[in-house]
């Protein structure tokens, strides 16, 4: 590394686990349903989805558990491959910013502030987002596992509160209606972009290189299974809460929260929500930091930057170019 | 260049406090009443008044508990008259609860039943129960409880403990619904019942006397205490119940004993049969006789086949 370029921002692999976890939760309780299905259908319709992400995602994987950055072997095989391989990772994390935006706005109105302007609560999560961006991977790393942390700590207090209004026969699989399992799976799987947002990523985890493939497969499987668990953790959750009232209502978190009654704090929907609201704005900002990784790394291939060779961090150059 | 951003983006936080209200300037909905009359919502809402004596604090004996009504062709226009008459925004998070009048037999109370969830933002474990006369609990001036709504819920809550009586909420009412069920909602009626609970000189009052069902948004006809106890054991909304009994060849008396643990098996094979098996014990814990549990099963039996005809 010569002493012109800066060292790259290092990030362990338990921080990209985290914020890869914050990101799909965010995306699961911000996002609005539309579905109708209860019970057995949603379930399935997540864990089908889950497995289908996965496996799509299977040999990137591989490929990034080999040490290699991804994008700039690609582009050093050939030049086309290289740029298409990132134009269209970038295409689609870009649409996922959008997507992330444009939710965290109507989340936050519908939620928080029924009369506040869209295009307001629009730009202050996108002004959150660009900064959380420019500011790296470091601090996206070091804030995705503090809000992480502080989500997790809402989202247990509201289904601990929930527990005396579960009704446990709603479980019934036998009741379930699976008129709309297509629909859930299709909505499920266009909420992802974490797997990219992986691979975008992954060149700035701090890896010996001699561990980087259990590493880099460790936090990928371990980002698999614990989002699945999780996904079919809030969805027993507002099955047993809320019941057929699951499929009626836009955001099902949202509506469990305001039944919980805990002393002062009463109905925890209000806090939670804005905990959430600000998950999800850090989830478009990660996607955006994520959009640019990808597409500037054939432009620093291109260039001849020692960055990003496989899996030896002291030969990576400055993330900031 | 950090000091620049900053002072752009801490104005644009603050735009939560552009439409803001002070705390004495809301209506904070206790107990809403609502009915459907001649074409048109009835609300009639417990508010709590800062005005009255105990300062800030909510104490229904002091008066600061105040009764507005509104009506429209729409319950939120209803709700609106209600803010316009009493000149504050109004706050429905903190109703505790909800009163349906004998009106909605005839139209589906579900639209309105929306509006207080998705536009008021009432809580889903907000109480619902029914009244003909719906402003028959906003009438009445409980003395007890730190809030207007608190005796009405205090003997909702403890009726239904002890299984005399059901508990819905607004949650249980939209769920059922949307799964083809029906709702089993606690009824109230007027009653001249002792001195001091209200502030009624001839001892009105109101008390829990049945309940009725709520089948797509529709209130059904009130069935009676013993019917009500009868489709809460049908439905699983109770295992346990307070039964009186006689024991043949002793037609004088008649006994009350605690009935737990009950199972209610339909058995669809048989017409009108049904599987009923409980333990009895009296009041004070002590056992009944076998000959006693006998008659108690059978009487319990006859309430459940009772309640069989309605289901």
């Amino acid at each position: 590394m010569t002493n012109t370029e800066k060292k790259l921002p290092q990030i362990s692999a338990a921080q990209l686990f985290c914020m890869l976890m914050l990101s799909r939760l965010s995306a699961e309780i911000t996002f609005p349903l539309s579905g109708t299905g209860y019970g057995g259908e949603t379930l399935l319709a997540l864990v089908i989805a889950e497995v289908i992400r996965f496996l799509l995602a299977l040999p990137l994987i591989i490929y990034s558990a080999k040490g290699n950055n991804l994008y700039r072997a690609a582009y050093r095989k050939s030049k086309f491959m290289g740029w298409a391989l990132a134009v269209i990772a970038f295409l689609l994390l870009a649409g996922a910013v959008v997507k992330s935006l444009f939710h965290t706005a109507v989340f936050a109105q519908r939620s928080l502030l029924p009369k506040g302007s869209p295009v307001v609560l629009t730009l202050i999560a996108a002004g959150f987002a660009v900064y959380a961006a420019v500011m790296g991977a470091e601090a996206l790393a070091r804030s995705g596992t503090l809000f992480l942390i502080a989500a997790a700590v809402i989202t247990a207090a509201v289904m601990l509160a929930d527990i005396p209004y579960m009704k446990f026969d709603a479980m019934d699989l036998s009741r379930s209606q699976y008129g709309g399992l297509i629909d859930d799976i299709t909505e499920r799987l266009l909420r992802g972009g974490d797997y990219l947002v992986f691979a975008a990523l992954l060149p700035f985890v701090a890896l010996k290189k001699e561990k980087r493939k259990l590493n880099a497969c460790g936090a990928s499987l371990f980002f698999a299974l614990f989002s699945t668990l999780a996904g079919i953790m809030l969805c027993a959750f507002y099955c047993l809460t809320l019941r057929e009232f699951y499929g009626m209502t836009e955001y099902p978190f949202f509506a469990a929260a305001s039944l919980s009654d805990i002393a002062l704090l009463k109905r925890l929907d209000g806090g939670g929500a804005a905990l959430w609201t600000l998950c999800a704005a850090f989830r478009t900002g990660l996607m955006l930091f994520a959009a640019w990784s990808v597409i500037i790394q054939p432009i620093w291939e291109a260039r001849g930057k020692s960055a990003f060779t496989s899996g030896n961090a002291e030969e990576r150059g400055s993330a900031a170019g | 260049m950090k000091k620049i951003i900053s002072m752009i983006v801490i104005p644009l936080l603050l735009t939560g406090c552009s439409d803001n209200t002070e705390l004495g300037d809301r209506a904070i909905i206790q107990a809403a009443a609502i009915d459907f009359n001649r074409g048109e919502y009835q609300v009639s809402a417990l508010l709590f008044s800062s005005g009255g004596g105990g300062g800030d604090t909510i104490d229904a004996s002091q008066d600061n508990v105040i009764k507005v009504s509104g009506s429209g062709k729409t319950l939120a226009e209803a709700i609106d008259n209600i803010s316009l008459i009493d000149g504050k925004e109004i706050y429905m998070s903190e109703t505790k609860l909800l009163i349906l009048g004998g009106g909605f037999s005839d139209i589906s109370a579900l639209p309105a039943l929306n509006t207080l969830y998705y536009d008021m933002r009432c809580s889903l474990n907000m109480p619902v129960c029914f009244s003909k006369d719906s402003e028959l609990l906003t009438d009445l001036h409980f003395k007890e409880g730190i809030t207007a709504a608190e005796k009405p819920l205090s003997m909702i809550e403890y009726a239904y403990d002890s299984g005399a009586y059901p508990k819905a909420v607004l949650l249980d009412v939209l769920a059922d619904n949307s799964g083809g069920r029906a709702t089993l909602i606690p009824a109230f009626e007027e009653t001249t019942n002792g001195y001091g609970m209200t502030d009624d000189e001839e001892g009105r009052t109101a008390v829990l006397s049945g309940s009725c069902y709520m089948i797509d948004g529709r209130l059904s006809a009130p069935f009676d205490s013993q019917m009500t106890t009868g489709l809460m054991l049908l439905s699983g909304l109770t295992d346990k119940i307070m039964l009186n009994f006689t024991v043949e060849g002793d037609s004088y008396n008649e006994y009350t004993c605690e009935a737990y643990n009950i199972k209610v098996e339909l058995l669809p094979d048989k017409e009108d049969m049904v599987k009923v098996s409980a333990r009895f014990r009296e009041r004070n814990g002590a056992a009944l006789s076998e000959e006693q549990c006998d008659y108690a099963l059978a009487a319990l039996t006859e309430l459940v086949r009772g309640a069989m005809s309605i289901m």
